[in-house]
């Protein structure tokens, strides 16, 4: 992959800092090269991330060693961790320390499968997405490229490494040889702004839900001189927000760059150059890519699109099933722009059922079997600010809303769950608009 | 903190994590999945509610357990 050459090839310039602790690119070479040493190639490695050096080391280095690492939220709690382990039988498993498995190898790995990307974030479902080295690399390039990331540039995260935005970062920053440092604090604690300061940090990313808190904190009146670029992907922003990222830009001269993408792209599809900011669209196609509309569905092209999923071990010995096109599930519209000879996207629905809460994928189909499964008839709706999940089942609501709650971890705020007489069918699909009247109490 | 205010106060906290009134003295940012960032802006919400207040960014970022909050909404009412 071309960002290990980078690796190399920048070996001077800091590669990253965590708790008072930096590395050069040089180290990282090093460091990376004898974690390798350890591993064994065509074998998959649980990487549960951190955002620290360490996690960063294990990382560069299972790719080194042509390991495949799967990459994994470190707060999935025991039970979750097992059951995928059952399911993609890893050789190893790094938790801030490298542990061998007793499992033997069954099966060859396909040749070009470098990574697995969950869709889900925190929720731990056991659906993957297969990422080639061409994907992760011309991912990481077109990034590098768009947004001008330079040596000199030094982001912080703000997201975990296992969610496709936040390795995205990671990633086209190592492209650019350029310096990041590994936070473990969210904006509301006093330390993330403590080193942003300390550090002269340049820029970072966030997901809507983390602008909204920006707002109420109220970012634009903060004194950062060092920013100089921030990013916004990960769900659609309203106009309310999108709005104030552009008034922020405007007042404190910080270049806003807003996108799209999807783990089924590695991370990134498009983005809206920062000086077309006063919009609320997803402008144009990423560099190396393409964008059209199929019957309103936004449809993508480019060396970034994954080779298909995975959904057990099994799976990582496919090839690739998409052929570099995407069918994104997003409806989008293509409007002129005033003045311009240019063209942007913008999203105006879904084609298929999902939410987006906090920035995290949740599909209402797939969410629906799982409950039915688990506890019994049901239906799954809601919006982007609140999961609803309708039963017929008085006796199992607290055992759903456990689930919902604990498994799932969505926010006890962000979803409630209904009894209902039944749930109302037409031509065997479910009446979703309907399900209100049917309610119980 | 008068008897009103710490009923109000405590009530924020169940209200913002669900969570049962005898663990409120012991809690921390972080020390229990509800609060996370999400949370915190859930909590604080329901005091600004509850106080009719709105809380300085200084005060939203430093609230980082059930004590040291007391010590912050005091300087409100």
């Amino acid at each position: 992959m071309k960002f290990l050459e980078q690796i190399e090839l920048r070996s001077k310039n800091i590669v990253a800092i965590s708790n008072n602790l930096s590395i050069t690119y040089a180290d990282l070479y090093d460091y990376s090269s004898k974690f390798a040493e350890r591993l064994f190639p065509d074998e998959t490695v649980f990487l549960y991330c951190h955002n620290n050096i360490k996690t960063l080391i294990a990382y560069i280095g299972i790719l080194k060693a042509n390991s495949v690492p799967i990459l994994l939220n470190s707060t999935l709690t025991n039970e979750k961790r097992k059951e995928l382990e059952v399911i993609y039988k890893p050789k190893f498993i790094y938790d801030n320390g490298l542990t061998k498995t007793t499992r033997k190898k069954q099966i060859l790995l396909h040749n070009d499968l470098c990574m697995l990307l969950s869709t889900s974030g925190s929720m731990g479902s056991s659906k993957f997405v297969r990422l080639t080295g061409k994907n992760v690399n011309s991912n990481a390039l077109a990034i590098a490229q768009y947004l001008n990331i330079k040596e000199t540039d030094l982001a912080i995260t703000t997201m975990p490494m296992n969610y496709a935005y936040g390795l995205s970062i990671i990633n086209s920053h190592l492209a650019a040889g350029a310096c990041i440092i590994f936070n473990q604090f969210p904006v509301v604690r006093q330390q993330f702004w403590n080193l942003i300061d300390k550090h002269k940090v340049t820029t970072f990313g966030g997901v809507p839900y983390m602008y909204n808190i920006l707002k109420r904190l109220k970012f634009h009146e903060m004194d950062l001189p060092s920013l100089e670029y921030i990013t916004q992907a990960g769900g659609h922003l309203s106009d309310d927000l999108s709005d104030y990222l552009h008034g922020y830009g405007l007042k404190k001269s910080v270049k806003v760059y807003k996108m799209y993408g999807q783990t089924e792209a590695t991370a990134r599809i498009s983005y809206l150059p920062w000086e077309m900011c006063g919009l609320n669209s997803i402008g144009k196609a990423i560099p190396g890519g393409k964008i059209w509309l199929e019957d309103g569905e936004l449809v993508y092209q480019g060396d970034n699109v994954c080779m298909g999923y995975a959904n057990s071990y099994l799976d990582l010995q496919k090839g690739d099933e998409n052929k570099g096109i995407l069918h994104t599930g997003d409806l989008a519209e293509q409007r002129k722009i005033y003045d311009t000879s240019e063209a942007y996207y913008y999203i105006v629905g879904r084609k298929k059922r999902f939410l987006k809460l906090f920035g995290n994928r949740i599909n209402l189909d797939e969410l629906e079997e799982v409950i039915n499964k688990k506890y019994g008839e049901c239906a799954c709706t809601g919006n982007d600010s609140c999961l609803k999940v309708y039963t017929t089942n008085p006796y199992v609501l607290y055992d759903i809303r456990d689930y919902v709650n604990m498994d799932l971890k969505i926010h006890h705020s962000s979803f409630s769950i209904e009894v209902v007489k039944e749930i109302p069918y037409s031509n065997g699909k479910i009446m979703y608009s309907e399900l209100g009247n049917y309610a119980t109490i | 903190m008068d008897d009103t205010s710490l009923d109000k106060y405590k009530k924020a906290f169940v209200k913002a994590f669900d969570v049962k009134v005898e663990i409120l003295s012991e809690l921390k940012y972080d020390a229990i999945p509800e609060w996370d960032s999400i949370g915190h802006m859930m909590l604080i919400s329901e005091l600004e509610d509850a106080f009719n207040i709105t809380l300085e960014t200084n005060d939203i970022i430093d609230f980082s357990s059930y004590e040291k909050g007391k010590e912050i909404i005091e300087k409100y009412i």
